[in-house]
């Protein structure tokens, strides 16, 4: 018996740059940059009063969701929960209330800091302002699994509703695991994704603290993050949120839903290494593991959505695993890293990412990696797509998400040609 | 009079975070029946104890109804008036 083959059905996302997939990817094809200054409130404590960063000032929770499930969640369950609506009904899955129960229907969902927006608050209100008492609200909204839970209530996916924290691979996580779930039986159709709201003053101190975030003013914000660029100067902070609907294809078939490429593999893998500091053999086994899952030849990858998150460190060696695991074909894989433009999500952005991974599919489409004039040396070997997308021949792509931690995780989709 | 104050301060609570129609929010109405399920009720009780600067003393307190949670603040704003406190 051959294992069952999983299809991407469904789409929907919550970033700065909007909630259409297909606008997303227009804006990302063109170079347009999300990245603006934000001025985080309150404020930072010294230095400049604003960062650049990635925002969603346009996204109205009430409006989306409802007055009642706004009050009762945090921001990074919200854009989860917008995401994941969004591609439910994308998936032309019935999204009505009560939900159609569906015993078989799971979520996978993925975030590197739940609902710390709340959490940070409410420590604020306490230990800063003096105030006596928190509110019983914080732990139903600050827990982790928030997202993945008001995701199953409002869609009535009655199996299992885990959520992976793993860092900047959460997410990618996330759906490798509902690739396995669906394999495996136990599920027929799973919303997988993740999410993050990350933009508080106390991680964006941390994370400068860390030496990592990149910086700019006005002007020069939209370019802040520029991954594998030679004068590259670190990472982009940013919010959103991206949900894949994922099914068997019997599954997809029987509803005669609309396929828009296969999650053909997953691999994972730890460099067991450094919390810190990237190791390129092991993002290697993940890319190796990701292929040989997918049962391709390394000559049939076409297009790798980088992690590439424009650290000094971070990026040669990611471009070291991908010459050593492709050898002489890695010059003509066309590799771009999308963070240029959408910032990092942390959590969620192997969603987001993978779910651009599936557009370029598509499309037939390569968005590129912004701001990239000039290509670091140590960055060179594979097919930089730079500055504006290319429309290229793409049979099968990786998205790749690399971990503090040292846990990688790469997804791997194919082209899905009707009647197969 | 008192009474009117904590009605009022519930239905503002209750429209702002639940879109909970005023109107239905009447003394003899029972919480279920107009939308206010145990998490809910959990952080209206607190809210009202903070608006009102009372504490409702015992954890097990659950109104069934809007007259119920009314009377529930209102006899601890009472007694405060009378100690003083």
């Amino acid at each position: 018996m051959t294992r069952p083959r999983v299809a991407v059905t469904g789409l929907g996302l919550t970033v700065a740059s909007g909630t259409d997939p297909g606008l997303v990817f227009d804006r990302l094809m063109a170079g347009e940059s999300a990245i603006r200054p934000f001025t985080p409130d309150p404020a930072l404590p010294k230095g400049s009063a604003t960062v650049p960063a990635v925002y969603c000032d346009d996204f109205e929770s009430e409006a989306t969701l409802g007055r009642t499930t706004t009050f009762l969640t945090d921001r990074f369950a919200q854009l989860g929960l917008s995401a994941a609506l969004a591609a439910w009904r994308d998936a032309g899955l019935k999204a009505s209330s009560p939900p159609e129960e569906r015993p078989n229907g799971a979520v996978c969902w993925g975030t590197g800091l739940g609902g710390t927006r709340s959490i940070e608050s409410t420590y604020f209100d306490l230990l800063q302002r003096g105030r006596s008492r928190a509110s019983p609200m914080l732990i139903v909204m600050g827990m982790h699994n928030a997202a993945a839970a008001h995701i199953a209530m409002q869609l009535g996916l009655g199996g299992s509703a885990t959520t992976t924290s793993v860092a900047c691979a959460s997410s990618a996580i996330a759906i490798g695991d509902a690739l396995r779930l669906i394999r495996s039986g136990e599920a027929d159709v799973v919303v997988a994704g993740g999410s993050e709201a990350p933009l508080t003053v106390g991680m964006l101190m941390a994370w400068d603290a860390m030496r990592v975030l990149a910086s700019g003013d006005a002007g020069a914000a939209a370019s802040a993050c520029r991954p594998f660029h030679v004068d590259r100067a670190g990472l982009v902070l940013g919010e959103g949120g991206a949900a894949l609907v994922l099914e068997s294809y019997e599954h997809a078939r029987q509803r005669g839903a609309r396929i828009y490429a296969e999650l053909a593999g997953y691999g994972t893998s730890c460099d067991h290494h450094h919390l810190a500091q990237p190791l390129a053999t092991g993002q290697a086994r993940a890319l190796r593991a990701a292929l040989s899952d997918a049962e391709l030849a390394a000559d049939e990858l076409d297009y790798v959505n980088a992690h590439g998150t424009g650290t000094v460190e971070g990026d040669p060696v990611e471009i070291d695993a991908l010459r050593n695991v492709f050898g002489v074909r890695a010059e003509s894989v066309a590799v771009s890293s999308t963070k240029s433009m959408l910032g990092h999500m942390l959590g969620a952005t192997g969603a987001v990412e993978a779910l651009i991974t599936v557009l370029a599919i598509v499309r037939q489409q390569v968005p590129p990696t912004a701001h990239l004039s000039s290509i670091d040396p140590a960055c060179a070997g594979v097919r930089h797509v730079a500055g504006i997308g290319e429309a290229l021949p793409v049979r099968a792509a990786l998205s790749s998400s690399f971990a503090f931690g040292g846990s990688n995780a790469v997804l791997a989709f194919r082209r899905h040609t009707p009647g197969h | 009079m008192q009474d009117m104050q904590t009605i009022e301060l519930l239905r503002q609570y209750l429209e702002t975070k639940a879109s909970i129609d005023p109107a239905k929010v009447v003394p003899e109405a029972r919480l279920v029946d107009i939308g206010i399920d145990s998490l809910i009720l959990m952080d209206l009780m607190f809210e009202l104890e903070e608006s009102l600067n009372v504490r409702v003393p015992d954890v097990d307190t659950q109104p069934k109804t809007v007259s119920e949670l009314t009377q529930v603040f209102d006899s601890l704003a009472a007694a405060q008036l009378k100690t003083g406190t």
